[in-house]
């Protein structure tokens, strides 16, 4: 049976005061509970596995090191996702410093990829990087991870006004790109 | 034409948002409209596509790499019963993580160099200038020697200025002082065209009456560094001279950019941080840097462990560090046209294998002058910002005199002496200091 918000946020709080008071084992369930979401976060915002990897492990790291200083009448969830969206940002960020305009993803059009999952796969990771990366978050936040504009606001740290104005403008942009592609 | 509140409709019946009245508005609209149908079934299309992507499983060893990470067995779970073996996965963990950071940690440290080479040209102008000018510019109440000083040589000092020689002569009778007074090489430095044109510069003038670096000056860390051989050999090196007056470090030490980052927070943490200290003090560090094939591969071994070292994790693990890395203008500084070439400088790269240079380094006072308050205050000081760049200061760290100042034995001795720091520490010794070096060059 799926975990409603509100005994997700008490399970958390409860591994994070397990995990203070010194129950060490508390972390493991931490990442049980986070590692896959957070880990396809920050695959679809840079598609690549490895660097995927990478901030999937440097946000569970500093998140054990700052969790003393972490105020429990926040959300857990929305703390450490907001902390993997902010590292793979910043990964893009470094990488932009090698990226020039030319290489800007084209989507690929149907039928180009060997077969129709390679396709899907190939057709989702373009699409998404086609898009700025703030916006990139917000998709992705929101079709991947199913978020409710409050959560991507509280996420974000934006307002839900400016989620939803952002999040409809980076989709219509993906449908004129998706348009492009089959052209 | 669809209005902006038709389509956030569509946009919110697609994300599942709208309210039953909401929805039963959103119906009617596609009924009636094309657009709105079309609209609708594009984003239904691009959400789709989405969907399909699927979610993948993380590594198996991610959780396990996490866990080992923190230092703590990992909890028992079937997915990580898969027969990794933990030492393969901290080296993996280490080596996947640190694989992109070190570009990052090597432009860092790359930064600093340059950054220190600048910082220890500026004392030695700084003290070779006292010899001469006068210490600090500007007036003020002159301080004391004293009390909790005992200085041998040194005792309480009188107001100078216009007065008969006082107990401050004692000081200045200091054989290492004299020794100073009557060297052939100082006085040639003294003498030359560019170090006058820099005793006339503003940004000089403040530096030398900032008190952070009137503070450095008087540090216990500060005299080690200038008494050490490492220091001695690194400045007066061929390579050293070679950075100093390349174009490229010249840019450097003028971009705005490489401004701003002296003057960030994060750099001064970063520079005080006891991770850092035990990185640049580590031999495998040393051993890397040192190594010619560091340029070419990072597969090297020494780099490998310098790379997958503790200190180096908690560095990377620093949150300082971690938002100079972000920091707009470390950013811009690293990509610079001029940084560029100053690391592909022959120079500088000799000059970071230079076995004096990475001995200063890993010197546990040049470390500790480095994390030293005062000395991470003068880096983000305008006037010392603005001198690092100034045309006369660069000129004169490039110079022959000033290079044979630096390796010059009785200077040497001068700036680790009791009797040096005291004078540092007080305006008025400072002044007789300097009246009586004139008079030794007249």
């Amino acid at each position: 049976m799926e975990e409603t918000p509100a005994a997700a946020d008490e399970q958390d709080r409860a591994l994070v005061r397990e995990y203070l008071e010194g129950q060490r084992d508390a972390a493991g369930g931490l990442v049980d509970r986070y590692q896959k979401r957070l880990f396809n976060l920050a695959l679809r915002m840079l598609d690549n596995a490895q660097d995927a990897e990478d901030v999937t492990q440097t946000v569970f790291l500093n998140a054990f090191l700052k969790l003393r200083t972490f105020d429990p009448k926040y959300r857990f969830f929305s703390w450490i996702y907001r902390m993997t969206v902010n590292e793979s940002l910043n990964v893009l960020k470094r990488r932009k410093r090698t990226v020039t305009l030319e290489d800007e993803p084209a989507i690929p059009a149907p039928g180009t990829a060997p077969d129709r999952e390679t396709e899907a796969q190939d057709r989702v990771a373009q699409a998404l990087m086609y898009l700025k990366p703030d916006d990139r978050a917000l998709v992705v936040l929101r079709h991947f991870l199913f978020f409710s504009y409050e959560e991507m606001a509280d996420v974000l740290e934006i307002h839900v006004r400016t989620v939803k104005s952002r999040l409809f403008t980076a989709r219509e942009r993906l449908r004129m790109a998706l348009r492009e592609g089959e052209a | 034409m669809l209005h902006r509140d038709q389509i956030e409709l569509i946009h919110r019946e697609i994300d599942g948002a709208n309210t039953p009245d909401e929805s039963a508005a959103f119906r009617l609209l596609v009924e009636k409209d094309p657009e709105a149908r079309a609209l609708e079934a594009d984003l239904r299309q691009v959400t789709a596509l989405f969907h399909r992507g699927g979610e993948r499983e993380p590594p198996p060893h991610l959780k396990r790499a996490i866990l080992d990470a923190l230092g703590q067995p990992a909890r028992a779970s079937p997915r990580d019963e898969s027969g990794l073996m933990a030492p393969h996965a901290i080296v993996r963990w280490s080596v996947s993580l640190l694989r992109r950071a070190t570009a990052r940690m090597e432009e860092a440290m790359m930064t600093k160099k340059a950054m220190l080479i600048g910082s220890a040209a500026l004392a030695i102008v700084v003290v070779v200038a006292a010899l001469v000018t006068g210490y600090p510019p500007g007036g003020g109440e002159a301080g004391t020697i004293g009390g909790g000083d005992s200085i041998v040589g040194v005792r309480q000092a009188a107001r100078y200025r216009g007065r008969a020689m006082t107990q401050a002569d004692v000081t200045l009778e200091n054989p290492e002082i004299q020794a100073l007074f009557q060297n052939h090489q100082i006085l040639n430095l003294v003498k030359s065209d560019v170090f006058r044109e820099l005793m006339q510069n503003d940004a000089y003038r403040q530096v030398m009456a900032s008190e952070a670096y009137r503070q450095i000056l008087s540090t216990e860390a500060y005299r080690q560094v200038m008494s050490s051989e490492a220091y001695r050999q690194a400045m007066s090196s061929d390579a050293w001279r070679q950075v100093m007056s390349s174009d490229a470090y010249r840019e450097v030490m003028s971009s705005e950019a490489y401004r701003e980052l002296m003057s960030s927070e994060a750099y001064r943490q970063i520079l005080s941080s006891e991770a850092y200290r035990r990185i640049m003090s580590s031999e495998a560090y040393r051993q890397a840097m040192s190594s010619e094939v560091f340029r070419q591969a990072q597969s090297q071994d020494a780099f490998r462990q310098a790379q997958s070292s503790e200190a180096m994790r908690a560095l990377q693990s620093n949150e300082a560090f971690r938002r100079l890395n972000s920091n707009e203008a470390f950013r811009q500084l690293l990509s610079s046209d001029a940084f560029l070439r100053l690391q592909s400088n022959e120079a500088f790269r000799s000059l970071q294998s230079n076995e004096a240079f990475l001995r200063l380094q890993s010197n546990e006072a040049f470390l500790r002058l480095q994390s030293n308050e005062a000395f991470l205050r003068l880096q983000s000081n305008e006037a010392f910002l603005r001198l690092q760049s100034n045309e006369a200061f660069l000129r004169l760290q490039s110079s022959e005199a000033f290079r044979q100042v630096a390796s010059n034995e009785a200077f040497r001795r001068l700036q680790s002496s009791e009797a040096f720091r005291a004078i540092s520490r007080s305006q008025q010794l400072s002044e007789a200091f300097m009246n009586e070096a004139m008079r030794a060059q007249q």
